[in-house]
């Protein structure tokens, strides 16, 4: 049960900022080596391969934090149950759209590991770019599915404050 | 009516667009309007790496890109890398037109493509702000734009130049602001991307011969009947000689142009050229084998 | 029917408070399933390639730098300065904000992290000094768009490109344009910032409180001297100048000034990426968005319809601005230079239109789609750094738009603006 906290708390962000402390350390030391005539080849290419799953990790981890940008006029207008409907339905939307981008996500990553397609300067397959959505989708789910049982939960205590 | 949607990254001024405008109106006339071809232009629908995958899954029917951009998708096309392969011209296209060019469109059919013509872009060029590039010695320490490819990296650091990673649409300010002395491209990039005006000289090393190489869907080709692949391919025939021409004008144009914008352009010797190949190949030849396969690699060369 | 499809169902599902990136993936989902031709893959690569670009590298760069700026003592310093300076005049704040935006436009080149850096600092502190919220926020949005005007500017070479022109032609004529620009939105915040004036704190502006804060300030004044300088001698890139940026800012906080505790670094990289995440999802999705739009032949479709409408030339060109905002709301910068130059240029050469001149209307155009609703990327990057509903940003940014739209007049209608330094 601790663990699951652990991870619940953690896990995306963990990642995100390795990630971002990679590119920052990457690029850097490409401006350094600059100044000495050479540079890492392959640095560009992996900042941008992490920038890529930043933003996957970050847009799952902002279902969590309740950081996405939306227009929330309906939910603000509405009165207090019918307000929790549109919430539990529009995350509902939110994860018909991750299924589908897990879905087609799955299979551009397998279409990329099959066909052999490398990334030019790390010569590691395209598919680690691609895996970004599976990832990013799967723990968006996730996400998701914690985000209606929370819903849910302040549908009753909702009516017991009433 | 069968669509055909093609998408390429070059402007509506290039010779690849304007021979594919002649491609679209002769198909659609010849096949008495059973093809509509409908041309995407200047990278619109995606960068040539991007519209390659979107031709893999069906999206878009053709498109075109440089063989160097091609080869992280079917490796073979490495074996275009190597240094001074073609005397000039007329030897590429005999080669491509050949069984060496077959022999690469086998390669693709395995990746979902069917190789349509090789388009020209013609050889590459240096050009640079320090001084023409006429020795072995010239290439010392110049700050030159390189793929990420590491390939080219290795052969670039083997003649003694300080390669720098960038993109395509990063060099233009990286000339300006003296990040980088140069770069090496096709003589009609150095006038369609202006970089001639941030350029003092253009070394004509011919390195390297670039080819775009067309190419469609494979799903959607098999699923023609003979009739209309009979009169594509024809069409197409056409489409490559006439591009042929217009890359050839363009290039003598660009040279021209670049004279009369004050760019001091100078020729390479033979010698400088051939110890520069000498150098590269050794560096890169075991590189290129591992990548398109020893039986590939002689086999290309005996068709030179 | 497409064009039905695509933007009612993300109108739609927008309302319905869905995430407005979600809601642009869903529309684009929903148009490719009614396109037989296209399947679902095409969405989800254009998902990866919207992001997989160096520049957008810079968005989180210098957000991240940002962050580190404001909470590690180097932005309140910088204000000091700010303060010491413009503290009393009128609209004081508001006039540093858009210089800097200026300034920092002309490095950053993308919008979204000018309004990061700028308005991660300027946001709080114009609040402090009685601004109203949505009204800093969309100051900042707007000024923020100043960077594709300003050179050096990828947007530019792109048009040069496609319309065959200099690019250093392109760079000196936009300038005075920026400028004007510029200059027209100091004018309206003057006029606006009396309803704040009464809120407002009084500053020492004597020269000794400007030489203290100056000496305060000297280091954190290294940090635009050092992404400035770097970029203009051609040391860095831009996007390695934000790099640059971040480290400088890093070292400066935790181990010069020490306000910030090194403890606390990883939180605030985390509040950066998850800024950035939520706003460039937005920009994947609308990769997808745009190539179908490109597909369908919706912005051909629509400017050949806007060009045959007229034959009178100011109608024409007013028409032709309409256009392009409306595009630019919708399509991405550089998608919808490459789709509209080659319909658009030789028409308005037709009319003796200079290339060049119409280079920089079409990219004024542009940068006002940065922050017209419902799809503006600096309004987004306002929204989550000033932390302001979006709905009531969009409210507060309509007077900017006006204010920029009477600039894009006198650009369009007077091309010696443009072409004043060109022979
Ligand atoms: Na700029
Ligand atoms: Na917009």
């Amino acid at each position: 049960m601790n663990l699951l906290r652990k991870l619940d708390e953690n896990f995306e962000p963990a990642l995100i900022i390795a990630s971002v402390s990679l590119i920052v350390v990457l690029i850097f030391t490409n401006v350094i080596l600059r100044l000495f005539d050479t540079t890492l080849p392959w640095a560009g290419e992996l900042s941008r391969y992490l920038f890529v799953w930043m933003v996957y990790l970050g847009i799952s981890y902002g279902i969590k934090k309740k950081r996405h940008l939306k227009v929330s006029v309906l939910f603000d207008i509405l009165p207090r149950k019918a307000s929790l409907v549109a919430q539990i339905f529009s995350d509902l939307l939110f994860l018909a759209y991750s299924f589908v981008v897990l879905y087609y996500g799955y299979v551009i990553t397998a279409k990329a590991i099959s066909r052999n397609q490398i990334a030019p300067a790390m010569e590691v397959s395209v598919g680690l770019l691609y895996a970004a959505l599976v990832i990013g989708s799967l723990l968006s789910i996730i996400r998701l599915l914690m985000s209606i049982n929370e819903h849910c939960g302040n549908w009753n205590t909702s009516e017991e404050a009433q | 009516e069968t669509t055909i949607r093609i998408a390429h990254a070059t402007p509506e001024t290039s010779p690849i667009h304007k021979s594919l405008e002649y491609f679209e109106e002769n198909l659609e006339k010849r096949s008495n309007g059973d093809f509509d071809v409908q041309i995407f232009s200047g990278g619109q629908i995606g960068s040539v790496n991007e519209v390659t995958e979107l031709v893999q899954i069906g999206s878009i029917q053709m498109t075109m890109g440089a063989s160097v951009l091609l080869s992280s998708v079917v490796p073979e096309f490495n074996v275009l890398d190597t240094f001074f392969l073609f005397n000039d011209k007329e030897q590429a296209r005999r080669v491509l037109d050949g069984k060496g060019g077959d022999m690469i469109k086998d390669a693709m059919e395995d990746k979902g493509f069917k190789g349509i013509g090789f388009f020209e872009r013609g050889f590459r060029n240096f050009s640079n702000n320090r001084a023409p590039l006429d020795s072995v010695e010239s290439f010392q320490g110049l700050r030159m734009r390189a793929a990420s490819n590491p390939t080219q990296i290795a052969a670039w650091k083997s003649i003694g130049a300080a390669p720098m990673p960038l993109n395509w649409g990063e060099i233009y300010s990286s000339l300006q602001q003296g990040l980088i002395d140069g770069q090496e491209s096709a003589l009609s990039s150095i006038y369609i991307e202006r970089f001639f005006e941030v350029q003092k000289y253009v070394s004509l090393t011919g390195h390297t011969y670039t080819t775009e190489v067309w190419f469609a869907n494979k799903e959607f080709w098999d699923n023609l009947s003979p009739n209309q692949q009979a009169l594509l391919s024809e069409v197409a025939k056409e489409t490559v000689e006439l591009q042929r021409e217009l890359t050839v004008k363009e290039n003598n144009d660009t040279l021209d142009t670049l004279r009369k914008q004050g760019l001091l352009i100078n020729e390479v010797p033979v010698d400088v050229k051939k110890a520069l190949g000498n150098t590269i190949n050794t560096t890169i030849k075991d590189d290129i084998i591992k990548r398109v396969g020893q039986s590939f690699y002689d086999d290309f060369m005996d068709q030179l | 029917m497409t064009i039905l499809i695509l933007f009612g169902s993300f109108i739609l599902l927008m309302l319905l408070g869905l995430p407005i990136g979600i809601a642009l993936g869903s529309a684009s989902i929903l148009t490719i399933l009614s396109l037989p031709f296209l399947s679902l893959e095409f969405f989800t690569l254009g998902l990866i390639s919207g992001l997989n670009s160096f520049t957008l590298l810079a968005v989180i760069l210098f957000t991240l730098a940002g962050n580190l700026m404001s909470q590690g003592g180097i932005s309140d310093r910088l204000l000091k300065v700010a303060y010491a300076f413009f503290g009393n005049t009128k609209g004081g704040l508001g006039t540093v904000t858009i210089i800097a935006c200026l300034f920092f436009a002309a490095i950053s080149g993308t919008g979204s992290a000018t309004v990061a850096a700028i308005g991660l600092a300027m946001i709080p502190a114009m609040v402090k000094n009685g601004y109203d919220k949505p009204y800093a926020g969309a100051m900042v949005a707007t000024a923020g768009g100043l960077g594709v005007m300003i050179p050096p500017s990828v947007v530019m070479i792109v048009y040069a490109v496609t319309a065959g022109v200099s690019v250093t032609s392109m760079f000196i004529a936009g300038i005075v344009p920026g400028l004007v620009v510029a200059a027209i939105l100091i004018i309206y915040n003057l006029f606006q910032s009396k309803q704040f004036d009464s809120k407002k704190q009084h500053f020492d502006t004597s020269w000794g409180a400007k030489l203290t804060a100056i000496n305060d300030a000297k280091l954190s004044l290294l940090m635009p001297i050092l992404v400035l300088g770097g970029i203009y001698s051609g040391v860095v890139t831009p996007t390695e100048s934000a790099a640059v940026a971040a480290v400088f800012g890093f070292v400066l906080s935790v181990f010069v000034y020490k306000e910030l505790s090194i403890k606390r670094v990883p939180k605030i990289i985390l509040e950066s990426a998850l800024l950035v995440s939520s706003v460039l999802i937005i920009v994947g999705a609308s990769v997808a968005f745009g190539r179908i739009m490109a597909l369908e032949n919706v912005p051909t479709i629509i400017a050949n319809f806007v060009i045959n409408l007229t034959e009178n030339k100011i109608l024409i060109l007013l028409s032709i601005n309409l256009l392009l905002l409306i595009v630019g709301t919708f399509l991405e910068t550089l998608a919808a230079i490459v789709i509209l130059t080659p319909i658009l240029l030789p028409v308005v050469v037709q009319l003796n239109v200079d290339p060049v001149h119409f280079g920089i209307v079409m990219i004024v155009n542009l940068a006002i789609g940065f922050v017209t609703p419902p799809l503006g990327a600096n309004l987004f990057m306002a929204a989550q750094v000033g932390n302001i509903k979006y709905e009531h940003l969009s409210r507060a940014v309509i007077p900017w738009i006006i204010a920029m739209l009477f600039a894009l007049m006198l650009i369009t209608f007077i091309p010696t603006i443009s072409l004043l330094f060109l022979s």
